[in-house]
């Protein structure tokens, strides 16, 4: 009998240890005598493509650091400047506008992998070539390939590109003989140092398209290596990404952590020398010269509720954080600056502006909301975007007036015989009397329209929302506060995102919650968003649909930037401004925590991958009680 | 005799709500303000304090009174609970009747499907339902909202009453005055109804009480979980969601308002409930 006991003892022992046993602890070693950062990410990793990616979270965690473009953004300076990054130079451009020829810089090379073979010191490396990025585009166009982001960019935009997508149907996903066998007129190899992109039509922003990572070079070994034997188009697993950056991707557990390491091949760049105003003082020129990057190990964790994220800074665990809603009156003071007592714990706050805009779109297909402009104009007059930013978002944002963020040329008003044409709209004031006065006008819309109640009301109106949250729900309420303050009522529908995509798509919501984060800092990226063709396309979800706008749409987009293009923009503005396709709300600011062991932080509002110039001091945050 | 005072005081308390809810919806003239509307932005997130007139018990994320919002939320649970009884206790009546008195096929069916459905864990059937009933009308009532959360509770917590009454049916069936009726021909439904039904019936009102316990909380956990009743109509459930961050940062009075209101009604409806049964339950009674 004691020995029946004995055993049951150790058998239950055994079972309560084996989850300590069977888990794998932290590679503490690896991380010996490196410089780490630590930091965590709020939503999921969708993807580690570049062709695939279209989320900011895949970007800025993974991609950002890993993949870089022909072209990328200055650090420091604002507003925002292009500057070469594997490009020499900007391009060649023809006189007609049509053809772009682009140097490389010679002698990059990718982060050695086990892709380009293996040598006696470990895995191999190999110098980008043009065909590269030939390889790149053909991917993007590929049919098989969900490119969500880069492909509506340029679709229709460059030479045999839907030829090749339509050629790509025809193969089976795990053929992957269609990048050696179907060309591709539009992107050329001219040698191995030179690529030529040859246009349908003027596209001026192209550059801008080009400075994103979405269009890096893939090396022909990573679609033999790790492609063709899974027969799946898209890159994957960590060992797949392949890239220039000055980070490799070590460790990504899906929904758990990220590791990225220092690439040893990366090339010798240094910190920018220049910056904006106010920089030197802030100390952001301090390391101007010095090689990057300075962080040997970015190590990033999943922490999907913002209360954990929030101890983890607190404890010192990481070095960056935003901040909390729940938390804010106790961290940032009245003046929307941080307070005495955070400061003295070593925490800096640094703010930035993001070129975003949110709006609740109105559905213009609607019967009810589509049908009365001046229904949207009294809903945008009588909508307190001003407490709405309070309530919601702690006065972390700015009110927008019209869809162009404020930062980008294009916002203001232009003057066009002597009559200015543009800026900001007229109903983007809280004015709950001018609401009223547009209400009754559009009783008449809607009763001319039959789309009254049988009683004579306003109909309810529907708000499809994101989400379950409690933000988001709060969100909801709020706008029924307001709506219901003009005798309107609305019904809140939650949603998870893929099915209010979804509904989006089939133009099944009414009215709902979007907003759109600039891609490239140029006003065209806004106005595509109302440009008839793009209904299809899916960017255009107000379904907003006008003749006049179309054609100056079609007019400006093949303009490079010129006083007459402005004109063009602000006349779209005043239309978008007039028939208020959007109720406008906010365009957001962030608030960022700094711990003092972290220097050279300035968020950059487009670009990704900037981690390589920030430097941490660790003896420094060994000191105060960090890791 | 206090639980039932406690009992009675919520019931009031939900009819005014009901009341005003109902007044505030027909008053176009906003002069009386449905408790969506009652937002006071400039004094959001503050304390219980007595200078707060109307609002001693401190405000929410836009200002709103808790005190309104926890009398208004009494509405909400007493209506699912009454509503989810009212579907769940006939059907497990009836059911169970029908499968202890005839037995065979009828009663191997109907226990098939109670022990089915009992197969799935409470919480994750009612889940389900609630996920199948968005965007689903019937009759006119939208299922996404509290009408479909009645019709969901009542569709898993009908089984207990069900077994129940099958058991006493069984009983019963064997009585004396049962086969007497037989014997002299009364058909079938005809006894159910006459014999069967009154003497099983105390089990009805004895669950009945029970069932609101668990009505009350499953709204609570289904509106924690963002499928109860919909965003803005004051419920318990809805104030505990929202107060759930908040917590963390030192606002404590949301939450423990409504868990305050949710515990003294639970407390004293399961020790109506017990009371009830002692005093109907005839074989306690001899005990």
């Amino acid at each position: 009998m004691k020995a029946f006991y004995a055993i049951t003892a150790g058998v239950m022992l055994a079972l309560a240890a084996t989850p300590f046993a069977l888990l794998k602890a932290e590679d503490h070693a690896y991380l010996a005598g490196k410089t780490v950062s630590y930091g965590a990410y709020g939503a999921k990793i969708k993807s580690v493509d570049p062709a695939t990616c279209g989320d900011t979270t895949s970007s800025s965690v993974i991609q950002g650091h890993v993949y870089e473009g022909l072209y990328g953004y200055h650090y420091l300076k604002r507003p925002v400047e292009l500057v070469a990054v594997l490009a020499d130079g900007m391009p060649d451009v023809s006189d007609d506008l049509r053809t772009y020829t682009i140097r490389l810089k010679s002698g990059i090379e990718y982060a050695p992998n086990k892709c380009f073979g293996t040598g006696p010191d470990g895995p191999k490396t190999r110098a980008v070539r043009a065909e590269d990025f030939v390889l790149a585009f053909k991917r993007i166009a590929d049919y098989h390939v969900g490119a969500e982001l880069a492909w509506p960019l340029i679709k229709g935009k460059i030479v045999g590109l839907e030829d090749y997508r339509r050629k790509t149907a025809a193969y089976k996903e795990g053929d992957f003989s269609r990048y050696d066998t179907l060309a591709f007129e539009g992107v050329e190899a001219v040698d191995a140092h030179t690529l030529r992109l040859r246009l349908t039509r003027p596209f001026p922003q192209l550059v801008h398209v080009l400075a994103m990572h979405n269009y890096a070079p893939i090396p022909r070994e990573v679609v033999a290596t790790y492609l063709r034997p899974s027969g799946k188009t898209e890159i994957r697993t960590p060992e797949a990404v392949v890239g220039t950056g000055a980070y490799v991707l070590r460790e990504w557990i899906r929904a758990g952590k990220v590791v990225l390491e220092r690439n040893p091949a990366f090339r010798r760049e240094t910190y920018p020398a220049e910056g904006a105003p106010g920089d030197r003082a802030a100390g952001l020129l301090d390391d101007a010269g010095k090689r990057v990057p300075f962080i040997d190990v970015l190590h990033r964790t999943y922490v999907e509720e913002s209360n954990p994220a929030w101890m983890l800074f607190l404890t010192k665990q990481h070095d960056v954080a935003g901040i909390p809603r729940e938390a804010f009156d106790t961290v940032i003071g009245p003046a929307k600056k941080l307070t005495d007592a955070w400061r003295r714990k070593g925490i800096r706050l640094i703010k930035g502006r993001s070129p975003a805009v949110y709006w609740l779109v109105f559905n213009m297909e609607d019967p009810v909301v589509g049908k009365s402009r001046a229904l949207r104009q009294a809903l945008q007059l009588a909508y307190d975007v001003e407490t709405h930013i309070d309530v919601l978002y702690n006065g972390r944002g700015l009110r927008a007036t019209n869809v162009v963020p404020s930062t980008f040329a294009g916002h203001d008003a232009v003057e066009i015989d002597g009559k200015p044409v543009g800026g900001p709209s007229p109903y983007c004031r809280f004015d709950r009397d001018a609401a009223k006065r547009k209400l009754a006008e559009a009783r008449d819309e809607l009763a001319a329209a039959d789309a009254l109640n049988e009683d004579g009301q306003i109909p309810t109106l529907t708000l499809d929302l994101p989400g379950r949250g409690a933000r988001t729900r709060r969100m909801g309420q709020f706008v029924q506060q307001q709506f219901r303050k003009l005798g309107i009522k609305v019904e809140l529908v939650l949603n998870d995102w893929p099915t209010l995509q979804r509904k989006v798509r089939r133009k099944r919501c009414q009215i709902y919650t979007m907003g759109w984060h600039a891609d490239y800092p140029d006003a065209q990226n806004f106005f595509q968003l109302f440009y008839s063709e793009n209904i299809d396309a899916g960017t255009n979800n107000a379904n907003f649909s006008d003749e006049q706008f179309d054609a100056l749409y079609e007019q400006a987009s093949k303009m490079m930037p010129s006083p007459q293009r402005a004109e063009l923009y602000a006349q779209m503005v005043e239309i978008l401004n007039e028939k208020c396709p959007v109720l406008l709300l906010s365009e957001p600011i962030s608030f960022l925590l700094v711990r003092d062991w972290v220097s050279n932080v300035k968020p950059h509002p487009i670009g990704y991958g900037f981690a390589k110039y920030r430097r941490i001091d660790v003896p420094a945050r060994r000191k105060a009680g960090g890791r | 005799m206090i639980c039932l005072g406690v009992i009675a005081a919520y019931v009031l308390i939900a009819l005014g709500g009901m009341v005003y809810t109902w007044v505030a919806e027909m008053d176009n003239e906003d002069e009386i303000l449905p408790l969506q509307q009652m937002v006071h932005y400039e004094r959001k997130d503050q304390p219980p304090r007595l200078e707060l007139s109307d609002a001693i018990l401190g405000t929410d994320w836009a200002g709103k009174s808790t005190l309104y919002k926890v009398l208004l939320g009494a509405k909400t649970s007493l209506t699912v609970g009454l509503m989810a009884n009212i579907i769940a206790v006939p059907v497990g009546l009836a059911l169970g009747a029908i499968a202890g008195y005839y037995g065979k096929a009828i009663d191997d069916g109907i226990v098939w499907l109670y022990t089915t459905l009992s197969c799935i864990p409470g919480i994750v059937l009612l889940i389900a339902l609630k996920y199948t009933f968005q965007d689903v009308t019937v009759l006119g009532l939208d299922l996404s909202g509290i009408h479909g959360l009645y019709i969901a509770l009542g569709v898993v917590s009908w089984i207990g009453t069900c077994r129940l009454v099958r058991a006493e049916t069984m009983k019963i069936r064997e009585l004396d005055y049962v086969a007497a009726a037989r014997a002299i021909g009364t058909p079938g439904p005809v006894i159910l109804l006459r014999h069967v039904l009154p003497n099983v019936f105390h089990i009805a009102i004895i669950r009945f009480s029970l069932g609101f316990v668990t009505a009350i909380k499953s709204e609570v956990i289904l509106s924690y979980l963002g499928l109860g009743v919909k965003p803005g109509v004051p419920s318990w459930g809805n104030m505990i969601d929202s107060a759930r961050m908040d917590l963390f940062m030192g606002r404590w009075w949301e939450l423990s308002f409504a868990v305050a209101a949710i515990f003294v009604l639970v407390l004293a409806l399961s020790i109506f409930g017990d009371r009830l049964r002692d005093a109907l339950d005839p074989r306690l009674r001899n005990v």
